[in-house]
């Protein structure tokens, strides 16, 4: 996160409020083109808190991906289909859920409590040089106009600009895009069947269809 | 991407590409017969590619790790490629009455591109050594089932594919927070890297909280695959999407998803969390999956109606078998990872019968409209050649002698009493004799019952050569591996060097 003021603070919570409250009105409103325009809203301070963490692609991502496409697009479906608004009927499971969804949500907050998750700050503290110099070494190739270092460790050669940050690169978005062409490669090639599959299936299914066929 | 990753992902490469061709192929006017012959000889020709991987017939790659360790083309991968690709290739060969049936013939050449690029996202599922890799081939293996099981639109088909697509959705959510806290442990998304980190971390540091996140992981990890693989409590969807589902997607998604999910599975806990101490806790879960599923799978089979829906809740117990082999970790020090060799046996002979199965299922199924089990009354004195095959299928499922169903039940019920469940092996053993009841009673059906009147004038209609080829050689070949199982376990003994 960007340094730590009251200010950083006082926006942090206010958002969180915000998403809180927003998330809250999403799930016990009725209407459902209100409950679309609360998950948008929802959305948007999500991609705020991603800009307080320094990681700009995806909050650039997060607004354009899901405030920009999403959320027209559930209320143009929630539009057209009209009848679905006041359709929504409480299920008998809901108790249940309830219990199971809390305690779902209680071990996950005393796993991000209390694990100590590793960070740079970590990796740098521990004895573990070999990560820490493997992980210098891979971004020294990477070759920008400025070097990065991802350890404020004291030991690492003078002349490299050495960043001091907790976990999040500077300048996230040229490391994801030299990532997503390295490491990642393969992942983002299938990207692009899946965006196929998405295509032809979403033609196909649109296709009209001659006549009705049950069964 | 250097030559000789090009060369491990020479089968993969191939088949996206084919699959491709074909759909455009199919908008053309080319003659229906000859597209999907293409399509069966460049499934052939795939197989033979992920052959020359394992035994370097034509080019022999200089190593099994590729992109940068993000992909790896070791034999486990391959062995599971075959299952896959065999599967998909008997769907297709199996169905070709059902591809140029008045429903599906206006559209066969996405259904083929689709089933293909649903393989691709399989091979590269079990192939792929890193957790975003895993989840975006999990994703391209799920999306186009989802658009084939509503490819007709019916109303059951509908509701198939929107439970389908929800479930999946849901559960690769589950998968991700798994995901999540394993890379915010060991900050790496790379399986072998993690599998480091975590043994370094139990050692030096104290904290109970590490263990505490690694099982949140570990169950966020298996409650996400537990989708795919058909295991209780994830496995509602699964007679829904069946009796919805067209057959030859059910009988796809019943072998070939299945397969491979147990593979990334297994790739994921042998290598990240094969820790000694780790390895105990999640044997025990799986262990208990093991005996919820099977259990449960079976009573609910009981009362059937619907051959499909019985299908569906009979890959239920099946997958509850398969994960025995799972739970049986190595009971001491001694590496002997016999366990994983159990289920990937079994999956094999799974593969055939299941498939020799949905075959026959498939094309009564397209012919007759009738769905229930009393539709196969008397079905022997219809179709002795199709009854035959459905009995052979029927018996191994059962797990009697001479077939591979009985060979892979006394194999992985050996494994878990070796590894110390006999528990479980009990509870195996129960459930055989539970799954029997209903499976003798589609075989009463039938066998002992007469057929309808009106069903005999449609004796002729049924008949299809490559229907009949299909299914006779699932059947012998459940009958081989069943009797000379030595092949299957070798190459999976191979295959299982990975670790």
């Amino acid at each position: 996160m960007i340094e730590n003021s009251l200010f950083t603070d006082l926006i942090f919570y206010s958002i969180s409020a915000l998403i809180i409250s927003l998330a809250i009105i999403v799930i016990f409103i009725s209407d459902i083109f209100r409950a679309a325009i609360a998950l948008a809203g929802t959305f948007l301070g999500i991609a705020v808190i991603y800009f307080m963490l320094n990681a700009e692609f995806i909050g650039a991502v997060q607004i354009l991906v899901y405030v920009g496409a999403i959320s027209v697009l559930m209320a143009f479906a929630v539009m057209f289909l009209r009848t679905l608004s006041n359709s929504a009927t409480p299920s008998s499971y809901r108790p249940f859920s309830f219990i199971i969804s809390v305690l779902v949500f209680i071990s996950f907050v005393i796993g991000i409590y209390n694990i100590e998750w590793k960070t740079i700050d970590i990796l740098d503290h521990s004895n573990d040089k070999n990560i820490v110099e493997a992980l210098s070494e891979k971004y020294y190739e990477l070759g920008y106009g400025e070097q990065i270092y991802i350890s404020n460790n004291q030991n690492i050669d003078s002349g490299l600009l050495a960043v001091e940050n907790k976990g999040v690169y500077i300048d996230s978005t040229s490391v994801i895009g030299t990532f997503l062409v390295q490491e990642y490669l393969l992942a983002f090639q299938v990207i692009g069947l899946v965006l196929v599959v998405g295509v032809v299936g979403g033609l196909l299914i649109m296709k009209e269809v001659d006549e009705d066929k049950t069964l | 991407m250097n030559l000789n990753d090009l060369k491990l992902l020479s089968p993969e490469i191939f088949l996206s590409l084919s699959s491709l061709f074909l759909l455009v192929l199919s908008l053309s006017k080319v003659d229906a017969k000859k597209i999907i012959n293409l399509s069966i000889i460049s499934l052939i020709i795939t197989i033979l590619l992920v052959c020359n991987l394992w035994f370097g017939w034509l080019f022999e790659p200089s190593t099994k790790n590729s992109l940068l360790g993000s992909f790896t083309s070791d034999k486990f991968s391959l062995f599971f490629k075959l299952l896959i690709l065999l599967a998909s290739l008997i769907t297709v060969f199996g169905s070709f009455q059902y591809f140029i049936s008045e429903r599906t013939k206006n559209y066969f050449g996405e259904f083929i591109s689709l089933i293909f690029l649903s393989v691709v996202g399989m091979m590269l599922l079990v192939s792929s050594t890193e957790l975003i890799t895993i989840y975006v081939s999990l994703e391209l293996s799920a999306l186009p089932i989802i658009v084939l099981l509503s490819i007709h639109r019916s109303k059951l088909g509908i509701e198939s594919g929107i439970k389908f697509f929800i479930l999946s959705a849901f559960s690769s959510a589950i998968l991700l927070y798994g995901f999540i806290y394993l890379y915010g442990l060991t900050g790496s998304t790379n399986l072998l890297l993690i599998q480091e980190y975590i043994s370094k971390m139990s050692l030096t540091e104290g904290s109970t909280f590490i263990k505490y996140g690694l099982i949140v992981s570990i169950v966020l990890i298996i409650a996400g695959f537990s989708f795919k693989m058909a295991i209780v409590p994830w496995q509602m969807w699964i007679p829904d999407v069946y009796q919805g589902a067209p057959t030859p997607v059910a009988a796809f998604l019943s072998v070939a998803s299945k397969s491979s999910a147990f593979a990334v599975i297994i790739r994921i806990f042998y290598t990240s969390f094969s820790n000694e101490d780790l390895m105990l806790d999640w044997s025990l879960i799986f262990a208990v999956l093991a005996a919820i599923t099977m259990t449960l799978g079976n009573l609910f089979a009981l009362n059937q109606k619907n051959i499909k829906r019985l299908l569906g809740y009979s890959t239920i117990a099946q997958a509850g078998y398969i994960l025995i082999g799972l739970a049986a970790i190595p009971g001491t020090n001694s590496i002997n990872f016999s366990g994983i060799q159990g289920s990937m046996y079994y999956l094999a002979g799974y593969l055939f019968t299941n498939m020799s199965i949905f075959i026959v299922i498939t094309i009564i199924i397209t012919r007759t409209k009738d769905e229930t089990i009393d539709g196969l009354s008397g079905f022997i004195k219809i179709s002795p050649v199709y009854s035959i095959i459905l009995l052979v299928g029927l018996l191994s499922l059962i797990g009697m002698p001479p077939t591979v169903g009985f060979m892979s039940k006394v194999i992985i019920f050996g494994f878990a009493i070796n590894s110390g469940y006999p528990w479980l092996a009990l509870v195996g053993v129960v459930n055989s004799v539970l799954a029997a009841f209903y499976y003798l009673r589609i075989i009463r059906f039938i066998v002992f019952e007469e057929p309808p009147k009106d069903k005999l004038t449609q004796v002729h209609l049924l008949r299809n050569n490559r229907t009949i080829l299909a299914g006779a050689i699932c059947s012998i070949l459940v009958l081989l591996l069943g009797i000379i199982p030595f092949i299957l376990l070798e190459m999976s003994k191979k295959a299982i060097n990975f670790i």
